[in-house]
């Protein structure tokens, strides 16, 4: 019976076996035998699996949200609520049956749910809230799953919300029309309550550097350079989001500080030079999970990029002709994507969802005003399904053709 | 402390129970609020001015924006005791006391920047001024309808024809309903 394992383990086994073998530590007979043992599983991109699931969901979720006015208000209530109880439910029966992987999986479920609870019971009572109202209450009411649940796939959606929550507060800010004073703008932007939202978010944040700064000193003969390493690389998920965040916010906050101009473009491009930063550390230390990091924060910046109002100039002047800059970042962004997805490089799931992100920021340009919401939406995640299927095609046939070329054609596949 | 709550979430029923706490909170804070003001509160009726609609997530909607969010700079410079810059308060809570017609149409009589007493009042963020008046906001401004019927609310929003049914309790208010005038 073969042993499924991903094609970068796969890969590495293969590199390995073939140093062994050079030692005279193994035959190449041996070494076969041992490749045999495992076979390569190829999975559909998770994440714009996700996405594409996702935008689906939204579909569905706004056909409802748009035509259910025949159900009475307390029934509407007690159906949303009721969805999000059985997701959590589900969770609990899943962890108490020993299967934490579908556990983990209807917990992240639960975020989307809960955003989704939140943004339909404020419809239902035409609640006229702010985006960024809605997402502080959000990171404030998951933070617990957050905190209590290991998963990485539940941080990875914390982290991105926490992300568009600082950068929607610094858009809002740029975005007011007569500024007084930083100050006094974000207490009027955040209402009296929300700088608790991000109190407790630094404090949690500030305990986990504490926790994760006694751990590095405590490594016995360990040099300061990689003491330096592990404590921006380490193992731990939660470090690598706070030396993001802390990164991206030191240069945003400098940024913000220090400009006079009333453009985005220096905020924008001081998070791309941010993400390039982070890039060449990852370089420099060899460190894959901080390219990682990088390819969000070029990934976030660069798409930013792709839209017109992110290239005004102060007093409202364009520093481009219309949609030419939007355009020309397009391209690059785009070729930047398909070199590391060509060049398999780590990460290239979340390149093809960047990638993605960018057909879709163009479809939502060009036929959002044409379609009615929910096909719109149920179209969008169809495409994105079957650039999903068509990456794993690829990734199939270009990985076939590698393994062939190096190995002599030994390793099987196996379809997810 | 630290191992008092590692100890806790060992126990997976405590473990959900705080995952699920919060979230339930939040998710009753508002319908308990508003299904209260909409059974106890005052009926009003505000008058708009003309505007229009749609909203990514959660669908189609009538923007409103009504006759009472403004406020003449007359009725806050009295409020205030004569000061004459409001924006360097900013983000100013006000309280806007209303009258009412024998028809419930709601007009403004005074404001205030303490709580009334009694009485019929909303409370308000003053936002910038315009001229002789000052924008205030009462988080009155949407109001949700099923996709695709924007149309029956087009016209009568242009023209000013529509106004909404308020019910106001203790300076809180929820739509019940829009009322389109002939």
């Amino acid at each position: 019976m073969e042993r499924r394992v991903s094609e970068v383990k796969r890969r590495f086994l293969a590199d390995e076996s073939r140093e062994w073998v050079e030692r005279g530590l193994i035959s190449e007979f041996q070494r076969g035998g041992i490749l045999e043992c495992y076979a390569v599983v190829r999975r559909l991109p998770t994440v714009v699996l996700t996405l594409g699931l996702l935008m689906i969901g939204i579909g569905i979720l706004s056909f409802i949200a748009a035509n259910w006015q025949v159900i009475p208000d307390w029934l509407k209530i007690a159906i949303i609520i009721g969805c999000y109880l059985a997701d959590v439910g589900g969770a609990y029966y899943s962890e108490t049956k020993g299967r934490r992987g579908v556990s983990g999986l209807l917990l992240f479920l639960s975020g989307f749910l809960l955003l989704g609870a939140l943004a339909l019971i404020s419809q239902v009572f035409h609640v006229e809230g702010s985006a960024s109202g809605l997402l502080a209450v959000w990171l404030l009411v998951y933070a617990p799953t957050f905190l209590i649940v290991r998963n990485i796939s539940i941080y990875m959606l914390y982290e991105i919300v926490v992300l568009v929550y600082v950068n929607m507060l610094y858009f809002e800010y740029f975005d007011s029309a007569n500024r007084y004073g930083f100050w006094d703008e974000f207490r009027l932007i955040l209402g009296p309550w929300q700088p608790f939202v991000l109190l407790i978010l630094l404090v949690g944040l500030a305990w986990q550097v504490w926790a994760d700064a006694r751990l590095v000193a405590n490594v016995p003969g360990e040099t300061g350079e990689s003491k330096i390493k592990r404590f921006f690389v380490g193992g731990s998920t939660r470090r690598i989001f706070l030396s993001n965040f802390l990164i991206l916010n030191w240069f945003t906050w400098m940024c913000v500080l220090n400009s006079t101009q009333t453009s985005f473009l220096p905020y924008v491009l001081s998070v791309l030079v941010a993400g390039a930063l982070i890039g060449f550390m990852a370089w420099k230390l060899d460190a894959p999970d901080l390219g990682w990091q990088s390819l969000l924060l070029v990934g976030a910046s660069g798409l930013t990029l792709t839209f017109p109002w992110a290239w005004y100039w102060h007093d409202g002047h364009h520093s481009g002709d219309g949609y030419l800059a939007p355009v020309l970042s397009s391209v690059a962004l785009g070729a930047y994507l398909v070199y590391r997805i060509m060049r398999r490089q780590r990460g290239g799931g979340f390149s093809v969802f960047l990638f993605c992100v960018l057909l879709a920021r163009w479809y939502f340009n060009m036929f959002e005003t044409f379609t009615s919401k929910s096909l719109f939406f149920v179209t969008g995640g169809v495409i994105l399904l079957l650039i999903a299927f068509a990456y794993k095609r690829w990734n199939k046939i270009s990985g076939e053709k590698e393994v062939s070329a190096s190995e002599g054609g030994d390793g099987d596949e196996i379809d997810d | 402390m630290r191992s008092t709550i590692e100890k806790l979430l060992k126990s997976t029923v405590a473990r959900y129970v705080a995952i699920v706490a919060l979230p339930l909170l939040a998710l009753l804070y508002s319908p308990i609020l508003n299904f209260t003001i909409l059974a106890l509160g005052e009926r009003v009726l505000l008058e708009n001015v003309p505007v229009d609609p749609w909203d990514f997530l959660r669908g189609d909607y009538v923007m409103l924006d009504y006759k009472i969010s403004q406020i003449p700079r007359a009725l806050l410079y009295s409020a205030s005791g004569g000061k004459e810059d409001y924006d360097y308060d900013r983000p100013a809570e006000v309280y806007v006391e209303l009258a009412k017609n024998p028809s419930d149409v709601a007009s403004v009589r005074a404001v205030s920047f303490t709580r009334p007493t009694d009485g019929l009042y909303l409370k308000g963020r003053l936002g910038y001024s315009r001229g002789e008046s000052y924008d205030c906001d009462y988080g009155l401004g949407v109001f949700y309808i099923p996709e695709g019927t924007g149309h029956t609310f087009e016209n009568p929003v242009q023209e000013g024809r529509v106004m909404a049914d308020v019910r106001v309790l203790m300076g809180h208010a929820v739509i019940k309903n829009l009322v389109i005038a002939d």
